[in-house]
């Protein structure tokens, strides 16, 4: 009996027991979970925080390429990974002043045709490899040679580029390869220093090299990239701020600051850049606190929102943008070709009523080629009328009394307002008979036939690359390939001629009287372009961005590196 | 519940309180373990509980919200696309910023043409969208009125069932800016500049059945043209419809869910009215809702006014914040449910298991309590606790050797106890527990009125009897002896003392004849083969004593007949007691005696009989003692001897002899060899011979100085021994005399063996010689045969001038005796020694 007492006793003992165990089992296994899960959770966080956190979140247009000998576009990459031999800064009177930047000094020649540049010491591509003076070289080479090159005319001016460009003092292929025989007017000294001789001199040259398309390659990977170079990520390499670290086509770029820049590492981690294209989720993005920069040009009217009230005041940014909304008009087309034609389109639009009712009135209307803002810039120059009777006149008097079909050709990436600007242009000319056909093009196709000269009239921006009228002038008007390029088919060589020519006028005032002189004559006698207007550029920032501003253009790209975001926010 | 289980000391309070101790600890551990771990988990549930309720109620708020908004966005969009940014600017409404001017009338009059039916288009279109908008009550558009001071925009609301209908339109004009109720919805978005959910506020142009104006949330879009505020387009929906939805979410028990707008003002809270700032909630709103961050989904909580409360928000892309709150009391209940549960079962389950353990215990501890008792019992003197338990375990196996160790010790106690008792030999008790029962019977016998006596019996010659009949026959003499006296006196007063002796008590009547009756048994014990026996008797009337004490007079009135080969009996009397006390002063002050010089050393010359002059002096000791005067030495000699301290008198002797000698010799007096008794126990006590050696020669004395005077009866009790010794002092160069030859039972053998150098005759042999013929034969032939041996002869008790002739005449070489002088101090004997002057015959008068 007492045994049998015992051995229950035992058993209950040892089920007890079992049940405490696994009940502190239990215990033990719940705690591993929930630590589990929290580790987790801050694993993700860490890695989230690791990665983008305190990056700066822009949205920008996806570039077909970041190679900017090949392009005139999405500068920003450029800004950001590249650097060159000099830089424009803001300088007194709104005048942009040149700044060493790769080049650390330089001396100019009496005659104006004798660059001798001092590369900075010790500046190294993100690669590792150090900044010599072959790279300039190779860059400057390349450039002149690079089939798809659309940046040529920066080193058109040195002495043998034109044999360069022609294959005629060497056997540079397609991809461009480095011969210092080829380059006639340029000299290494040794790897930091370098001469460039010019053809004749130049006086917006240095200007010129401060441009994207000037932008100064590493020779190694450019060349080892062939042409895959600004189309990935691995083969953009420069000396700049940010090193583009991955970009994900339709999705966006991730750039990592350059700790081990020659101007010092940018004062944020990098930047978080998105392809985005609808206005509405741009604006969405800025609303909830998920993008640093908004750039007001990219959502349309809703602009408005951020322009009015209190709300944004502190970090809503404004500033004039150095550049010209123009109509190119293409003389080679019919009845364009008709000076009469040309001025009358010129007279039928009301550009005040144009700027007010798009852009609410911010902005100035530009009357010339060099938009308010420019260096050279003419605040006497003659105001194109708005005159429908006259304009009308001379319709008639060019036998297109009841006017006539115009195609009107517009990119699909063109902003609202654009579009609204396009269709109020439309209706301005029907008022004098005018009929405009507006097609709307692919943007690739749209550039393919403006390069083939076959664009009848579009309407689009030219911002300051650099701030000499040069950049505006000889775009457009130095050369046949250049007004080919943009559709114009200028025709008057004796203009282009002066154009050329004044790029090697010494003497400052004289230069700008010069190109104020053919301001006025291809715009008010020869009507070639019309001229509409130059925007105030707005934008707002989220308010953990610091630094921010905006740069003499009236673009805020350039200063990227002096931007961070404060993390307490 | 037995007692013993409140003993804490207990090794069954031991294991319950370890068990206890344990499973507590345990308990406590895992118990905190879980506590913790799930009141982490508890929370972390309730944050995504209560993040999930939030997210859920804001996403069907935010999809009410957008579709609202985008009606009136699309409103919105298509009041700034249809209107003529040209048609503006011409008429002046517009772009006046590039060339301010005053309107005309003919632009006025265009301008409010074209806006009538601008305004008419696009009521058409807003109505149709604000007909498929749930809830919505009102639409408006209120054109600015720096664009038109006559169009006003258009204002339609829903007046029941029947659809919207036209209001007059509001003047903007005419509102008042301070009149932030009723004008909000105009002033906001324009103050923002940006699209706007305003409220909750209130309009006059919205009341319910009672006419009291209804809370009401617009969302409301400026519409700009050309850069220039055209008016405000707006839609209006009542609060009551906003939060249908929200008044259905209940967060655990009373939780809830409530909306503020962007400013922190109470679009729906259970608790506060609608436009009402919450004051609770004020403080902690500023701080955390209306921070930068859009949502809280960390574990928020909050004191609201003495209740804590758990939280969690989110912001609407309205600006609106959604906040669900629950007691955190709430949230923890079913965890401090099941905590509460687990108290409860864990304190059930120790109860329990202390009931258990208790009992399990207390089963396998039982025989275990059964041993502890039974030694306990043991200690106390009691062997016969029960021990049944007989299992194979351990304890069984201590309970067998408990049982058998208590049996082993109870039987060797009982063997102890009667060894300790009695006498192995006889079974009579032994003299220490005698004394015990002879105090009870003297007691009892007193009691009765009757006087004890103690009786000491001693068979005589026991030792010689055991010698003729061996061992064995002597012990059943004794038993039977022993079984006599037992059958006389009682197992209880009698004893055997030791040896050969017994004690018995007794009542003092009749006692004689009793003793006689033993006496005559014992005589025919072993079968006649019997010993003699002395009783002796003490009567307690002669002093009431103790039984030991009682015991040992007996002894001594036995003793006293001392030396008698017969039976009989012998009271002990008072001469006895002074015996008695007489030793023992002469014992007790011995030392004190010597001390003092109590005792001196007196000096009795030994003439030589040819020329009657000092040739020995032997050496005396006189006691005069200040209490008791003059001791006679044969007073305390025997005392002395029999208590063997004689030894320290007789080396008191030397000492002042060996001093003597020494002060004749400093003094350059001649003097003679002095004699020295020594007594038999001062063989005993030390190396006597050594002892004297050392002595003289420590202090320079001639050893043939020292003459050593040994009585025949000593040689007689151990004649090997003492003859060596003889010999040693002779080796030595002592000489050593023969004393009192002829006194006692010696035989002429030791003279054979042993070479003395004189023999001294006792004074009998001359006392004798005075009556008869007989005894001077013999002393003449003694000398003789001394002579023979080349011994010389000294004779003692010389009293008369004729027992000196007579001596010289048998040529006995050495006299000595009161006719010469009595033993007196050394001083009184100088000057003869030192001039060998004769010794003057003293005579006896």
């Amino acid at each position: 009996m007492l045994s049998t007492k015992i051995r229950t006793g035992r058993i209950l003992c040892l089920l007890l027991i079992s049940a405490l165990v696994s009940v502190s089992f239990a215990a033990c296994s719940g705690q591993g979970n929930s630590a589990g899960g929290k580790g987790g959770e801050t694993a993700n966080a860490g890695s989230a925080s690791a990665s983008t956190d305190d990056y700066i979140v822009s949205v920008w247009d996806e570039p077909s390429t970041v190679d900017f000998q090949c392009t005139t576009l999405y500068y920003n990459t450029a800004y950001c990974v590249f650097d060159r031999l000099v830089r424009m800064e803001s300088g007194h009177n709104d005048l942009a002043v040149i700044r060493p930047s790769l080049a650390d000094s330089w001396e100019i020649s009496d005659d104006g045709r004798e660059y001798t540049f001092h590369l900075r010491e010790g500046v190294r591509f993100s690669n590792g490899s150090e900044l010599t003076s072959s790279d300039v070289l190779y860059t400057i080479t390349r450039l002149l040679t690079h089939p798809e090159s659309s940046n040529r005319d920066i080193a058109e001016c040195i002495l043998g580029a034109e044999e360069l460009e022609n294959g005629k003092s060497g056997t540079a292929s397609g991809s461009g390869t480095a011969n210092t025989g080829t380059l006639k007017g340029f000299k290494i000294i040794d790897d930091l220093d370098f001469t460039i001789t010019l053809d004749e001199p130049y006086e917006a040259f240095l200007a010129a090299l401060s441009m994207p398309g000037a932008s100064i390659l590493d020779e190694e990977t450019t060349e080892a990239a062939g042409d895959d170079f600004g189309k990935d990520a691995e083969s953009t390499i420069g000396t700049g701020p940010f090193i583009l670290k991955s970009w994900e086509k339709g999705k966006g770029m991730l750039f990592e600051a350059n700790p081990e820049c020659w101007a010092g590492a940018p004062a944020s981690a990098g930047l978080d850049v998105r392809f985005v294209q609808d206005s509405e989720e741009v604006r969405k993005l800025f609303d909830d606190g998920k993008l640093d920069i908004m750039d007001l040009s990219d959502i349309d009217s809703a602009s408005e929102y951020y322009i009015h009230g209190d709300i944004y005041k502190d970090r809503l940014y404004s500033a004039p943008q150095v550049g010209i909304n123009y109509i190119a008009l293409n003389e080679s087309k019919k009845p364009l070709d008709d000076v009469r034609v040309r001025k009358a389109l010129q007279l039928a639009l009301d550009r005040t009523m144009l700027l007010s009712s798009i852009y609410g009135g911010r902005g100035q209307v530009e009357n010339g080629i060099y938009p308010h803002g420019l260096y050279g810039f003419d605040p006497d120059l003659e105001a194109i009328p708005y005159d429908i009777k006259e304009a009308a006149s001379l319709l008639s008097q060019a036998g297109y009394a009841d006017g006539f079909e115009l195609d009107f050709s517009v990119r699909t990436s063109s902003t609202r307002s654009e579009m609204d600007m396009v269709r109020m242009i439309a209706d301005m000319w029907s008022e004098i008979g005018v009929k405009t056909n507006i097609h709307v093009l692919e943007d690739d196709e749209f550039m393919e036939l403006r390069k083939k000269g076959e664009l009848a009239c579009y309407q689009a921006t030219w911002i300051a690359d650099y701030n000499d009228p040069d950049n505006f002038v000889y775009t457009f008007f130095g050369n046949k390939a250049n007004t080919l390029d943009r559709s114009l088919c200028y025709t008057d060589e004796d203009v282009m001629k002066r154009v050329r020519r004044a790029r090697t006028i010494q003497d400052p005032e004289k230069r700008i009287e010069e190109y104020r002189e053919l301001e006025r004559i291809i715009v008010q006698e020869d009507c070639a372009w019309v001229p509409l207007l130059s925007r105030t550029r707005y934008y707002v920032v989220s308010e953990r961005l610091e630094g921010f501003h905006v740069a003499w253009t009236g673009r805020y790209f350039i200063n990227y590196r002096d931007m961070s975001v404060s993390s307490t926010k | 519940m037995d007692l013993r289980s409140l003993n804490f000391h207990s090794i069954r309070a031991k294991i319950i309180g370890i068990t206890i101790t344990a499973i507590l600890t345990t308990v406590v551990a895992i118990y905190f373990a879980c506590f913790s771990t799930v009141q982490v988990e508890n929370d972390r549930r309730a944050v995504e509980l209560m993040n999930l309720i939030t997210a859920d109620t804001a996403n069907t708020a935010e999809k009410y919200l957008e579709s609202i908004q985008r009606s009136v966005e699309a409103a919105a969009s298509m009041a700034g696309d249809s209107l003529s940014s040209v048609t503006l600017i011409d008429n002046a409404a517009a772009g006046d910023y590039l060339k301010p001017k005053e309107r005309t009338d003919e632009q006025n009059a265009a301008l409010d043409a074209y806006l009538e039916k601008y305004c008419s288009r696009l009521q058409e279109s807003f109505g149709s969208f604000a007909d498929r908008t749930y809830g919505a009550v009102s639409y408006f558009y209120c054109i600015n009125p720096e664009i038109s001071d006559s169009v006003h925009g258009f204002y339609y609301a829903k007046s029941g069932k029947a659809g919207y209908t036209e209001r007059a339109p509001i003047d903007a004009s005419l509102l008042d800016a301070g009149d932030i109720e009723h004008s909000t919805w105009y002033f906001t978005p324009i103050e923002r500049g940006r699209p706007s959910w305003i409220g909750p506020y209130r309009s006059s142009m919205q009341t319910d059945q009672q006419g009291e104006e209804i809370w009401l949330c617009s969302y409301v879009v400026p519409v700009y043209k050309a850069g220039m505020l055209i008016g405000v387009i707006g839609l209006d929906i009542p609060v009551d419809t906003l939060i249908s939805q929200l008044r259905d979410v209940h967060v655990y028990e009373s939780g809830y869910a409530c909306l503020l707008n962007e400013e922190g003002l109470v679009i729906y809270h259970p608790e506060y009215e609608t436009g009402s700032v919450a004051e609770k909630y004020e403080t902690f709103i500023r701080e955390k809702l209306l921070q930068n961050k859009s949502s809280g989904d960390d574990l928020i909580r909050y004191d609201d006014g003495g209740t804590e409360r758990q939280l969690s928000y989110t912001t609407l892309s309205s600006g609106m914040k959604l906040v669900v709150t629950a007691p955190v009391a709430e949230i923890s209940a079913s965890w401090r449910q099941l905590f509460s549960f687990i108290v409860i079962i864990t304190v059930l389950v120790l109860m329990l298991f202390a009931v258990l353990t208790f009992v399990i215990v207390s089963r396998i501890m039982q025989p275990l309590a059964d041993v502890t008792e039974a030694s306990q019992r043991l200690a106390a003197g009691d062997y016969e606790a029960e021990l049944s338990y007989d299992k194979k375990d351990e304890l069984g196996v201590l309970t067998r050797n408990f049982s058998r160790m208590r049996d082993k010790q109870k039987e060797a106690i009982e063997d102890l106890n009667r060894r300790a008792y009695t006498d192995a030999l006889t079974g009579l008790p032994n003299m220490r527990h005698f004394f015990t029962l002879a105090e009870n019977e003297k007691k009892r016998l007193n009691a009765e009125g009757r006087k004890a006596v103690m009786l000491y019996m001693d068979l005589i010659g026991m030792k010689d009897y055991n010698t003729q009949f061996g061992f064995d026959e002597g012990d059943r003499l004794l038993i039977e002896i022993a079984n006599m006296i037992e059958a006389h006196f009682g197992y209880s007063c009698v004893c055997r003392y030791g040896d050969d002796h017994f004690a018995a008590v007794t009542s003092a009547d009749g006692v004689a004849g009793r003793i006689e009756n033993l006496l005559d048994a014992c005589s025919r014990a072993n079968n006649g083969n019997s010993l003699p026996m002395a009783v002796g008797i003490y009567p307690d009337n002669i002093e009431d004593v103790n039984v030991s004490i009682a015991c040992d007079r007996a002894k001594y009135a036995a003793d006293a007949n001392r030396g008698a080969y017969m039976s009989g009996f012998y009271r002990f009397d008072a001469s006895m007691l002074d015996e008695i006390e007489n030793t023992r002063f002469i014992i007790g002050r011995l030392d004190r005696a010597l001390e003092e010089g109590w005792i001196k050393v007196y000096y009795q010359p030994i003439v030589s009989s040819e020329s009657g002059r000092i040739c020995d002096v032997e050496a005396l000791s006189r006691w005069v003692d200040p209490e008791k005067g003059f001791l006679s030495p044969a007073e305390f000699i025997p005392v002395l001897e029999n208590s063997r301290l004689i030894y320290k008198l007789d080396l008191y002797v030397l000492d002042r002899i060996i001093e003597n000698i020494k002060r004749q010799e400093a003094a350059g007096h001649r003097t003679v060899p002095h004699s020295v008794n020594l007594s038999r126990s001062d063989f005993d006590s030390c190396d006597i011979v050594e002892e004297i050696r050392r002595r003289v020669d420590d202090a320079g004395v001639s050893r043939d100085m020292l003459t050593i005077e040994i009585t025949e009866s000593i040689v007689g009790s151990d004649f090997e021994f003492m003859k060596e010794q003889v010999e040693r002092f002779r080796r030595l160069g002592f000489k050593v005399w023969m004393d009192d030859f002829g006194s006692g039972y010696s035989s002429l053998d030791v003279l054979q063996d042993i070479r003395f150098d004189l023999l001294k005759f006792d004074m009998r042999f001359l006392r004798r010689a005075d009556e008869s013929d007989e005894s001077r034969v013999i002393l003449r032939e003694l000398t003789v045969m001394a002579g023979e041996l080349g011994m010389d002869t000294l004779c003692e008790g010389v009293e008369t001038a004729t027992q000196a002739a007579f001596l010289k005449e048998i040529g006995c070489g050495r006299q000595q005796g009161y006719l010469y002088s009595k033993p007196v101090p050394y001083e009184e004997l100088e000057a003869k020694i030192q001039f060998a002057g004769e010794m003057e015959e003293q005579r006896n008068e």
